[in-house]
């Protein structure tokens, strides 16, 4: 520019004034050019922020697709919904409505955006009728409702005014005719400006109708996958009953051909016949006629009925086992045909008897011996009653004379108790007995003595009487001192 | 202890939530669970008291500065969006922090910077090496300010002012300024930094001339009225958008106006300083600026230009890490022309050219910063404002 100017001076001053004209020219020419580049360039990065954004959204868009894969149930899908809306498209806040067959009204199932207590409690309450004409535009086709700030719509109005906003999108998720739940956007008046404003233009819309779209599809997805899941929830749920029935009945449960070989058979199959697995008995016995049966020709004698469709029930056969031990089981054998007749296969349930069959066995062994020994017992009584006969007699005899001792022995009993009691009496009799006695001696001593001294008197008397001639003196002495004295 | 610094951001949209999420972040990095200063930077899609309330209830009601940005610049987000905040905590036994603001800017910058340099002188120490300002970009002019608040201020050597005008996403309706449990608009906060700490800065603008020197023919204050002789708005709608009437906001964008830089800063800086339209008036023709102008004074158009700005980045880096010489920061502050911002890059680009820097001054020290409606910082000891510039300091 400095140069253009410097050569229109020159020209002026040269006095060229078609030179400078032309000069003019290309400087006007230049300069409206570099204005063009300069209102370019703000367009150019216009369009570039809006590029950004487009891209970033459908990157976000793309990422959010592949989170909602990844959930399955509508509550992680509308929380998940909700934060991409906020974080991602902008809008201030957002709530879902799911609809509720019994109250037939679509309810508040999920919001975000209402970051005060009291508002989230108050449009969490929030439900709208089925039936209510606000809708009626959805059943009938129309993408969204649009309420756009101080647009005058009585319904439109009343609900923005519920959800606490001033502009806001409705749109129908799920099949139009009857929605399974309504996604709601919106601004409250404070925000809007911070916010991605609603508007009607086709590239305001594209964002929240793709992800609308998006979560359409989703939802229906979900619910066919509900079915679906449910159907195979309900299928495994049965193939497990069997599965767990199979693996792990007691009972061994197979399948052979009617050549004899293994097609499937259950873990206690392997058990009853001491393999390791049940891949082990597939693929060891290939001819269970020769392998298993002890006896052979059992199975071939089975086979009259088998082949007639007739089931086999409660055959009791003997087995080899791997060690080549025997197994008592028992059979129920099913026949399955072709439909052209032909005998496909053969359902067993082999039951293990052998336990039973030891037992039987024993039981059988243990009446025997039961039986010898009551035999044993019976004679061993008879002997017995026979002794005890004779011993009886001895007894009744021995009795008798026991009756008699006893007898006896209560007389001397009472014999000994008269001793006892005399005893007792000639004891207290004794001692005073015994006093007296002894001192009837020493009185005897004592009228020995007197007696002495009364001879010695009386011969005194004697001797004096005759001396004096009287003789009365001993008609003095009292009569009983006579007696002792005598 | 030294000084123990932390960032944390979030762009949750729940506003209690974000300012938990994003306090609890930046107390975890730096390790505290009580701060001494808070600096908040966030976007004006939040309910803002709602934000700051949750933010002093998380950092134990530290001494809290700040203001709203277009977007926010951390370590790991640079997001332009209308919801996003991030929280710088510190703790030091090296480093004070004390702060004051002003309220009722309202046109009347001068008088502002008064009662904002008297409120801060008592706060003023021989150590005090940095002030930080935020004022609200929609009523600041830059001069009047400036000349008030150095001389209430009362010192010898100018303090180096570091800062930016909070901005409102292109609304041009309201931005917030905060300090401690306040929210306010059209004010100013401002905090001193005083201790053991020196501070070392770089600023870029990446713009160029489109055409030939224009010359102001009538202007007052920060409103140029006239541009060679014609309204300054038919001077300049030639380089506009066609729709630059009603989206003035973004169509001025990609336009600025270009003075000669003042002789004595012109060693430590480029040839022009840059100036930002945030106003004009359709019926009498004119626009504003965020400085003063005087008439006669030469202008020229000019434009931004991505690969200026990529290596004016660049430029601050390797300024940066000369003054740093191996010192590591403890913590960084960066404020971004929101017209450097997504106006002009690609989210990719953009990301790129910041945490090209970012490497490059270290991976530890803690980052924050906002696009800002206008930014302040010194050049060769003077204190200037600036637009579509890049203003980073590193405090070490």
């Amino acid at each position: 520019m400095e140069n253009d100017r410097q050569n229109m001076r020159s020209a002026e001053v040269a006095g060229q004034p078609e030179e400078l004209a032309a000069l003019r020219r290309e400087n006007d020419s230049l300069s409206g050019q570099v204005k063009e580049l300069v209102r370019a360039e703000g367009t150019l990065y216009r369009y570039q922020e809006q590029l950004d954004v487009q891209l970033r959204e459908y990157q976000e868009l793309y990422q959010f697709n592949r989170k909602l894969s990844a959930s399955q149930e509508l509550p992680d899908i509308f929380a998940h919904a909700a934060q991409f809306i906020i974080n991602n498209l902008g809008y201030e806040r957002v709530l879902f409505f799911s609809f509720d067959a019994e109250t037939d009204r679509y309810a508040v199932c999920a919001l975000d955006g209402y970051y005060r207590a009291e508002d989230s409690a108050a449009v969490g309450a929030l439900t709208i009728a089925r039936t209510d004409p606000l809708l009626a535009p959805l059943y009938a086709g129309e993408a969204c409702l649009i309420h756009l700030s101080g647009r005058r719509h009585q319904g439109l109005e009343g609900l923005a005014s519920a959800m606490m906003v001033s502009e806001y999108l409705l749109y129908p998720l799920g099949s139009h005719d009857r929605p399974v739940a309504l996604l709601a956007v919106g601004n409250s008046p404070d925000q809007a400006p911070f916010c991605r404003r609603v508007s009607d233009s086709e590239m305001s819309l594209l964002g929240i109708g793709n992800l609308a779209g998006l979560l359409s599809s989703t939802i229906e997805n979900q619910i066919l996958f509900a079915s679906t899941k449910k159907a195979l929830e309900q299928e495994r749920l049965a193939e497990a009953k069997y599965r767990g029935i199979f693996e792990n009945a007691v009972e061994g449960i197979f399948q052979t051909t009617p050549q004899g070989r293994f097609l499937s058979c259950n873990p206690a199959t392997a058990e009853i016949l001491g393999y390791g697995s049940p891949e082990e008995v597939i693929s060891s016995l290939t001819d269970v006629t020769s392998q298993l049966y002890v006896i052979p020709e059992q199975r071939k004698a089975l086979f009259k009925d088998l082949l007639q469709g007739r089931p086999v029930k409660g055959f009791e056969v003997r087995f080899y086992r791997k060690d080549g031990r025997e197994r008592w089981v028992r059979l129920s054998i099913r026949p399955s045909f072709e439909p052209e007749g032909e005998l496909l296969h053969l359902d067993v349930i082999m039951e293990d008897i052998s336990d039973r069959k030891q037992v039987e066995k024993a039981i059988r062994k243990l009446n025997e011996e039961l039986e010898q020994r009551v035999v044993d017992r019976t004679r061993a009584l008879e002997s017995a009653n026979a002794e005890l006969k004779q011993l009886s007699q001895e007894l009744e005899s021995a009795y008798t004379d026991l009756k008699q001792t006893h007898s006896r022995m209560l007389q001397q009993e009472k014999m000994a108790s008269i001793g006892q009691l005399a005893a007792g009496v000639a004891h207290e009799i004794n001692n005073p007995m015994g006093f007296i006695i002894s001192n009837l001696n020493t009185l005897g001593k004592y009228a020995q003595k007197l007696t002495g001294f009364i001879g010695l008197q009386g011969e005194a008397i004697e001797t004096l009487s005759r001396e004096n001639g009287r003789s009365d003196v001993a008609k003095d002495i009292p009569t009983s001192w006579r007696i002792w004295i005598i | 202890m030294g000084t123990l610094a932390g960032v944390g951001h979030s762009t949750n949209r729940n506003p209690s939530a974000a300012g938990k999420e994003a306090a609890a972040k930046a107390l975890e990095r730096a390790g505290i669970a009580t701060p001494d200063f808070v600096l908040v930077f966030a976007t004006v899609g939040y309910d803002q008291q709602q934000l700051i309330d949750a933010i002093r209830e998380a950092t134990a009601r530290a001494p809290l500065c700040g203001c709203s940005g277009e977007g926010i610049i951390t370590r790991e987000s640079f997001a332009e969006t209308n919801f996003g905040v991030c929280v710088m905590v510190m703790a030091s036994d090296e480093i004070r922090f004390e702060g004051a603001c002003v309220k009722g800017i309202d046109r009347h910058a001068g008088a502002a910077g008064e009662r904002l340099g008297t409120a801060l002188k008592p706060l003023l120490a021989p150590d005090t090496g940095a002030c930080f300002l935020f004022a609200d970009g929609l009523s600041f002019n830059f001069d009047p300010f400036l000349a008030s608040f150095q001389q209430s201020l009362g010192r010898e050597e100018p303090l180096p002012i570091f800062g930016g005008l909070a901005a409102d996403n292109w609304a041009l309706q309201k931005t917030y300024q905060y300090f401690n449990e306040e929210v306010f608009s059209e004010g100013m906060v401002s905090f001193l930094m005083s201790g053991s700490a020196e501070i070392a800065w770089g600023i870029n603008h990446g713009c160029v001339r489109v055409g030939s020197k224009r010359t102001i023919t009538r202007c007052e204050g920060n409103i140029i009225r006239e541009i060679d002789g014609v309204p300054a708005l038919d001077a300049l709608k030639e380089y506009l958008d066609a729709d630059w009437m009603t989206q003035w906001n973004k169509s001025s964008l990609n336009l600025c106006l270009g003075f000669k830089t003042p002789e004595h800063i012109r060693q430590g800086y480029e040839d022009h300083v840059i100036r930002y339209m945030p106003g004009k008036n359709d019926q009498e023709g004119y626009v504003t600026i965020q400085s003063e102008v005087a008439e006669g004074t030469e202008l020229w158009i000019m434009r931004r230009n991505k690969e200026l700005i990529s290596s004016g980045m660049a430029a601050i880096s390797h300024q940066l890490k000369e003054k740093l010489a191996q010192r590591k920061p403890k913590f960084i502050l960066h404020f971004e022309c929101v017209g450097r911002g997504k106006v002009v890059f690609r989210e990719s680009e953009k990301g790129e050219l910041i945490s090209a820097m970012q490497r490059e001054l270290g991976s530890e020290a803690p980052w924050i910063g906002f696009y800002s409606y206008g930014e302040i910082g010194p050049i060769s000891s003077h204190n200037c404002f600036h637009n579509f510039t890049a203003v980073v300091a590193a405090v070490y």
